[in-house]
């Protein structure tokens, strides 16, 4: 069985690393967007 | 220098602008950039909670609930994360990259949007097939013996893998969004095409990798009940997890893009004012063309 919870972890674990990283690099790049915005007086995306 | 002349002037007019729409957005509160607005980012954060609650709801059962296999006893237990990763990485992460970067290569359909749809779509696969190789050797010691043998599942898995990872380094290197586009989306489509060659190995080649439970060639289900009801749901669990991953992974993609974009504007006009206040445009000393007299 500890192959099991090993994998469940490990899963588990790189999913919520993974998961937390995107959101924090998005919440700076939002944030640098933002003052971008505030500098130029003009939204800075493109989408 | 005239040219310059006038080139200063119109900087001087969108500054003038750019400080009269400052004093405006003063005035306002800051919001969230667009375009995504504030109903989209329920929506995506909704996904997420779901994705949580789903998974969480696939690994109770998977550890706890559902019984041992006949033949694999409680090694049966992995199957319920281990073959949705891989579904997911192949057929919608990798799949997805695939299509986006036809779409973009086709000049009628050609969009940065498939390009970044492309990008995101292929670094969250990498997480997921990177899992899929992890979870299946751990699977993999107590059953054969070994974490890793190099039959044909696995071994053309991994080069999938590597093949993504390159995609990833072409990604890098260049700055110039066409070329970078270009050269991505031709890799993806040749690092696609072992994506049929994973899926019918252990069909055409002795392998120690099981055959499909599920969508084998006589299509009958090999498992049921609450074993199948839970392998049923940890491919809705994982989907939505990836889901919600590609959708902030893009959006990370068109930001920093736009911040590039916008820096370098912000940098041409900072060198162009500074142009101004010397009276002419002084080239680095590696660009100067040598003067002949006479």
């Amino acid at each position: 069985m500890k192959y099991i919870y090993a994998g469940y972890i490990i899963a588990l674990a790189v999913l919520f690393l993974y998961g937390v990283t995107l959101m924090v690099r998005r919440a700076r790049l939002e944030k640098a967007a933002r003052t971008l915005e505030m500098e130029n007086g003009r939204s800075v995306l493109r989408d | 220098m005239c040219s310059l002349e006038s080139l200063l002037e119109v900087m001087a007019t969108i500054d003038k602008a750019i400080d009269k729409r400052r004093t405006v957005m003063a005035a306002e509160p800051v919001t969230r950039p667009a375009p995504w607005s504030a109903r989209r980012n329920r929506w995506v954060r909704a996904i997420g909670v779901a994705a949580i609650l789903a998974i969480a709801l696939d690994v109770y059962l998977g550890l706890w609930v559902t019984p041992p296999d006949k033949v694999q006893g409680n090694l049966v237990r992995l199957l319920y994360i281990h073959p949705a990763l891989a579904t997911v990485a192949l057929y919608v992460a990798f799949a997805l990259a695939a299509l986006s970067s036809a779409l973009w290569l086709w000049r009628r359909t050609r969009a940065p949007f498939f390009d970044r749809l492309a990008a995101a779509s292929v670094e969250t696969g990498i997480v997921f097939i990177a899992l899929t190789i992890v979870t299946g050797s751990l699977w993999g010691r107590p059953v054969w013996g070994v974490y890793w043998t190099w039959d044909a599942t696995l071994t053309s898995t991994a080069l999938l893998l590597l093949l993504f990872l390159g995609y990833v380094a072409i990604r890098k290197s260049t700055a110039d969004p066409q070329r970078r586009a270009r050269r991505s989306a031709i890799t993806a489509l040749v690092a696609f095409m072992d994506v049929p060659l994973i899926q019918f190995s252990v069909l055409w080649w002795k392998t120690l990798h099981q055959k499909s439970t599920v969508l084998n060639p006589s299509l009958t289900p090999k498992i049921g009940g609450i074993m199948g009801a839970t392998l049923a749901l940890s491919f809705v669990a994982f989907l939505l997890l990836f889901v919600w991953m590609l959708i902030n992974r893009y959006r990370i993609e068109v930001l920093k893009e736009s911040l590039e974009g916008a820096e370098m504007e912000v940098a041409i006009r900072e060198r162009v004012a500074e142009a101004g206040t010397s009276g002419h445009l002084e080239l680095p000393a590696d660009l100067r063309v040598p003067v002949s007299g006479g």
